[in-house]
């Protein structure tokens, strides 16, 4: 088989080739550079996740306009193209079509607005910080420092919840005291240390509910707020200063024990002592 | 009421070294070449060990500058008996624990080498969960002139007059005091805040404040010892007045 190079290594192709070598780094040069002069110019308190979105439109316009201009400086013809493109789109439809599902997911994340990039939010089992939200996925930094990529339409179908939506939040902490304690004194107790500690908010209140009378003691729900910033500090402070509390007035904090009867209801389960018999002399 | 000389322009030369107290702030500085050590709270009985103090290197400048600052969170006062009547002008005064900052050379903002707060307030929330502000709380203390109450040299008196050109009467539940818009003047010994002047208009209208200089309050030619932090006053058309609702109201 006699194939001629020469046909297509020439210097017209040659000068083409550089042309749109040239074309090419300019185009993505000027392209990055409006993004980058459009992100300065963006106002401040906008959101790094509405920037973002701007950011990626003129990305991707930038592109699409740099590939015609490029495919039209190589004397390709657009309309043989665009024919061809009705059988190469179904065929690149059928195989993407998970990718588009969550391009059309993405679009739906982003104008629901239930998060933004630096968000906590709670994805099924995973926790973490929005790191990015991308065409196909949504990338959340875990506080153990992993990054797990999530597609977007497993985002949508799945149920979400935003810690560090609104800016105060309720640390809920659960309680135990024996069946013994008066507890308008344990509630006095808790709403002392709730109302010493500064990082407790003063309002909305500390909420204190007797929740059940549980296995081995009554259950209490304390509930003071803080602003998210301080979460886990008033969480474990507060914590602490329950069980020092408790220790220093003498409440109880039960452990699960069981209670063993014989027969009548309340009759106690009778025990004998024995003497330990003596271990065998050694010979 | 009085205010203490802790405030104000000090000279230390190298080496010098000086314990700085009021009331229940006290605060060692020493003077090296060219920086400055803090010690907060030092040990008076047995002098104080500079070498627990922050170091801060700042240059040959042996000027420093205590002065009063208002804390940095706006203050909610519950004023929940407090009640004004349709057209009716109310003044008290409230009493502020002040804050501390150092400042070397000069009193502006890249000089600030720390800020000490000195009467730590609890927090607290101005507002519904979803869109209030945070908030130190002040309490529900408050007096009908500035002289029932003697305050320290770390306390500052508020005066506040509120207006009410609602139809119906005003219970005063919470309001929030601004004070990083607010001036401090001193005024014969004593350390006074900016007036607050709040409009209330009714519940579903958002009341004016405004805080400024008053010839009653300030005297006549009142020493200006601290600037506003915030001189912008966009955050003024925000709420003043919050009532208070029961959220548990719906717990399960």
């Amino acid at each position: 088989m006699n194939f001629n190079w020469s046909e297509y290594l020439n210097a017209d192709t040659l000068e083409k080739f550089i042309k749109v070598l040239i074309i090419l780094a300019a185009g993505i040069t000027i392209i990055y550079l409006i993004a980058f002069i459009v992100n300065k110019l963006l106002p401040a308190r906008w959101s790094r996740q509405r920037k973002m979105i701007i950011n990626r439109i003129i990305q991707y316009t930038g592109f699409i306009i740099l590939f015609f201009v490029v495919i039209s400086e190589m004397n390709i013809n657009l309309a043989a193209l665009f024919g061809a493109a009705g059988v190469i789109g179904l065929v690149i439809g059928v195989a993407s079509q998970t990718s588009i599902g969550n391009i059309v997911s993405g679009f739906f994340l982003v104008s629901e607005k239930s998060f933004e990039i630096g968000d906590i939010i709670r994805l099924g089992d995973k926790t973490g910080t929005v790191f990015s939200v991308d065409l196909l996925s949504v990338k959340i930094r875990t506080f153990d420092n992993l990054l797990i990529r999530v597609p977007n339409q497993t985002v949508i179908s799945t149920e979400l919840t935003n810690l560090t939506r609104f800016p105060i939040r309720r640390v809920d902490i659960q309680v135990s005291v024996a069946y013994k304690e008066d507890l308008t004194r344990v509630k006095t107790i808790i709403e002392n240390v709730t109302g010493s500690n500064p990082l407790c908010l003063d309002e909305p209140n500390p909420l204190i509910i007797f929740q059940s009378f549980g296995a081995s003691g009554i259950d209490i729900l304390v509930g003071v707020w803080a602003e998210r910033s301080n979460f886990l500090t008033v969480k474990n402070s507060v914590f602490q200063q329950i069980k020092e509390a408790f220790d220093k007035e003498n409440i109880e904090i039960p452990f699960p024990h069981i209670s063993l009867y014989k027969g009548e209801a309340t009759g106690p389960f009778p025990v004998e002592v024995q003497q330990k018999a003596d271990p065998p002399e050694r010979i | 009421m009085r205010a203490k000389p802790i405030f104000g322009k000090h000279q230390l030369v190298p080496g010098e070294q000086r314990v700085f107290t009021s009331d229940n702030f006290s605060l060692g500085v020493k003077r090296t070449k060219e920086g400055w050590v803090l010690l907060y709270q030092p040990d008076t009985e047995n002098g104080p060990d500079f070498s627990e103090g922050e170091y801060f290197h700042t240059g040959k400048s042996n000027s420093l500058h205590i002065i009063p600052a208002l804390p940095e969170k706006p203050l909610v006062f519950k004023g929940s008996r407090l009640h004004v009547s349709t057209g009716q002008k109310l003044t008290f005064f409230l009493t502020i624990p002040l804050s501390v900052q150092v400042y070397f050379s000069k009193v502006q903002q890249e000089n600030l080498l720390k800020e000490y707060s000195v009467t730590r307030l609890s927090d607290t929330w101005f507002g519904e969960v979803f869109n209030g502000e945070p908030a130190f709380a002040l309490g529900q203390d408050f007096t009908m002139s500035p002289e029932e109450k003697e305050t320290t040299g770390m306390e500052a008196v508020c005066p506040v007059v509120i207006y009410n050109n609602s139809p119906g009467v005003l219970e005063v539940q919470r309001l929030i005091i601004r004070c990083e818009n607010m001036t401090l003047h001193q005024n014969e010994g004593s350390i006074i805040t900016s007036s607050l002047l709040v409009e209330y208009k009714g519940k579903d209208v958002i009341s004016s404040a405004s805080y400024h200089y008053s010839k009653i309050f300030h005297g006549e030619k009142p020493e200006i010892l601290a600037r506003p932090r915030n001189e912008t006053s966009r955050n003024l058309l925000n709420i003043n007045f919050h009532f208070i609702r029961n959220i548990y109201k719906h717990e399960l």
